[in-house]
């Protein structure tokens, strides 16, 4: 490029970082030939030997979700240590909206790129597969991983939650939440509960489709009446997440249910709310700043050894028995 | 020229043409290069975001409102958390206009002069949301906090409540919890001058554990008839203190939030709080922060308003 333009290496360089001490006649000049010879322009052209940009790109879901706020808080707090930067897109759920995000961040050569689950468009994925940067896919632990997997499979831990569950005495289980249409996360979820239920030969078909991905309180309430008026046999509830939780339990409180005695409730996610309500809602701890923590050490360790095979890093999770199943059976 | 300003997202063609071109486009595996554009016009089609945390469904709300104008007109938007941090702040914004951005938005009017000064002589569009400001860096929408505060007090006179206390986080964490205190504070003095407002605050992430320590520190040395609080979370925090000091809200002591989150009106008693239009004002920046990227002017400064909503947790004092 220098060449083409005329000038030295140097010039080049500093034309890019819009230096003045070049000047316009010279940088328009090397512009052009930046132009004609396809050169990508990117931040990363303030560097053009190394290509470091110094930013790794993260997206998640969702923006209103304490559970990736912690992840993505204690990932930048590493990040940092290796003097990394986070850049966030948030993707509402929509595979398309990821798709979009994943295109634009890769057009600017973050060091790593960090994606929430396993389920991405076709495109997303070919995108990912050609990156040549360390891609990481968190919160979750596929069976058949295409790319680096920092989480733990959400399916197995409501399946294990469930269990423990039943034998504590509770048989008549239902669950709201994890319908076709919402995250696959909630889906797996979902999953790993009728697994559990049929594992135990109790009956699978007390479910509650939510039509949202991002339910919120006010809608679970409603979840939560439509399965009373649906399933008059159900005595445990089992939510996909502990907002839904929370709102079955408020249900519960309007409507006079007592809980746990009549009817037992269960999250999952340990929200901050789960620990505040009265009575404090059982629910299963998914770690996320551990995920968040992981995720960063795997980048680190990627940066230094890009070649690696495929990794997968197991999060724990903790199962929080609290008030709300705490039955007398 | 009509299939360019379709992949811009330029308005002016309609939503089905735009449809059609986008999809042909996708078929070729065209892909416009942003990094191209923004050397021909300074200007890609990225959107940068900066909000304080995460951990506030309503920083959440606001982009939620501005979501769905960026992405029809065709822009992508990246979000950084400064976790209430001026430096993570700036040093957000050299990255975002070392990528030339459409726009940026920014929380608050609250910024370092490091800030500024990074900011002045870029001709990147720039509205400030949440807060409003006489003196924006370019653009503001927002809602007047310091009013806000006043709204809430003056309702709280209404009822007949003498004794206000406030909880929140440390002073200058969250400049606008501090202006609606503020305002609090202005009403209260000029109703009875001798009764200043009580004040705990607790440095904490969790809004709960804000809420619940700052009420039991604050019934430690006071005994207010109404208790303000940073928002709603931390209301909640509060409501599950006085359950535990067995003060019964509202016979005991009134309980005043802030938002009308979710969470207000699924609780039981509902709680008493101010309404702030999240969507609108998402919204509102949005299409704002769009007609200056294609040049049109816009207001300088949008202040929404906001509203009462009377809950449970407040009830008429008896003389």
């Amino acid at each position: 490029m220098a060449q083409k333009a005329g000038v030295s290496p140097m010039t080049v360089s500093r034309a890019f970082k819009e230096d003045a001490s070049v000047n316009k006649e010279t940088r328009h000049k090397i512009l052009k030939a930046a132009d004609e010879l396809g050169y990508v322009f990117d931040s990363t052209a303030s560097n053009l030997r190394s290509q470091k940009s110094g930013f790794v790109a993260v997206t998640i879901p969702s923006l209103n979700n304490s559970n990736f706020a912690d992840t993505v808080t204690a990932l930048s707090d590493e990040l940092a240590e290796q003097n990394l930067q986070p850049l966030l897109g948030y993707t509402n759920y929509s595979l398309e909206k990821e798709e979009e995000l994943i295109e634009q961040f890769l057009k600017r050569r973050p060091e790593a790129m960090v994606v929430t689950g396993h389920r991405h468009s076709k495109r997303a994925h070919r995108l990912l597969e050609k990156a040549k940067i360390p891609v990481i896919e968190m919160w979750d632990q596929p069976s058949s991983p295409t790319a680096h997997s920092v989480g733990f499979s959400n399916s197995a831990a409501m399946r294990d939650f469930t269990a423990q569950l039943i034998k504590l005495g509770h048989t008549e289980l239902a669950f709201i939440g994890g319908g076709p249409d919402s995250d696959t996360r909630a889906q797996d979820r979902r999953n790993g509960f009728l697994e559990a239920v049929s594992d135990h030969g109790l009956d699978p078909s007390r479910l509650i489709n939510t039509s949202s991905t991002n339910l919120s309180i006010r809608e679970s309430q409603d979840a939560m009446a439509e399965l009373m008026a649906q399933f008059k046999g159900a005595k445990t509830i089992l939510c996909a997440s502990d907002l839904y939780a929370f709102g079955a339990l408020s249900f519960c409180q309007r409507a006079s249910i007592e809980v746990p005695e009549t009817m037992a409730i269960a999250g999952f996610g340990a929200f901050e709310i789960a620990a505040c309500a009265c009575p404090t809602i059982t629910t299963v701890d998914a770690k996320p700043h551990e995920i968040g923590q992981k995720t960063a050490s795997l980048i680190s360790a990627l940066r230094n050894n890009p070649t690696s095979d495929l990794q997968s890093t197991n999060t724990p999770y903790q199962i929080l028995m609290r008030e709300t199943t705490n039955t007398r059976f | 020229m009509t299939a360019s300003r379709a992949l811009r997202g330029i308005e002016g063609v309609s939503e089905k043409k735009r449809k059609e071109i986008q999809s042909v486009a996708r078929k070729l595996g065209y892909r416009p290069n942003s990094n191209a554009r923004s050397l021909a016009t300074t200007q890609s089609d990225l959107i940068g975001i900066s909000i304080p945390t995460l951990f506030n469904n309503v920083f959440s709300e606001i982009i939620d409102g501005m979501r769905q104008t960026f992405q029809q007109a065709g822009y992508a938007s990246v979000i950084d958390t400064t976790e209430y941090d001026p430096k993570a702040e700036l040093a957000w914004v050299e990255r975002m206009l070392s990528w030339r951005p459409a726009g940026l938005i920014l929380t608050g009017t609250t910024h370092s002069s490091e800030l500024q000064e990074a900011l002045k002589g870029t001709k990147v569009p720039i509205i400030e949301i949440w807060d409003t400001t006489n003196t924006p860096i370019d653009t503001c929408v927002g809602i007047d906090h310091f009013s806000a505060g006043q709204r809430a007090a003056d309702h709280a006179l209404s009822l007949g409540y003498k004794s206000p206390a406030f909880v929140g986080v440390p002073e200058g964490r969250d400049p606008r919890a501090d202006a609606r205190l503020s305002g609090v504070q202005s009403r209260f003095a000029q109703s009875q001058p001798s009764q200043s407002v009580h004040i705990a605050r607790i440095m904490d992430r969790n809004n709960f554990v804000v809420g619940h320590s700052g009420t039991l520190d604050l019934f430690e040395r006071a005994n207010p008839d109404i208790i303000f609080y940073l928002n709603d979370h931390v209301a909640f925090g509060g409501m599950t203190a006085c359950a535990k000091l067995s003060k019964s809200v509202p016979d005991d002591v009134g309980i005043f939030g802030f938002n009308s989150l979710d969470l207000a009106h699924v609780l039981e008693p509902s709680l008493t709080t101010i309404r702030t239009p999240r969507r609108m004002m998402g919204l509102t920046a949005a299409r704002n922060l769009l007609a200056r990227i294609h040049g049109a002017k816009t207001e300088r400064v949008t202040v929404l308003p906001v509203e009462l909503v009377e809950g449970q947790t407040t009830r008429l004092q008896q003389s």
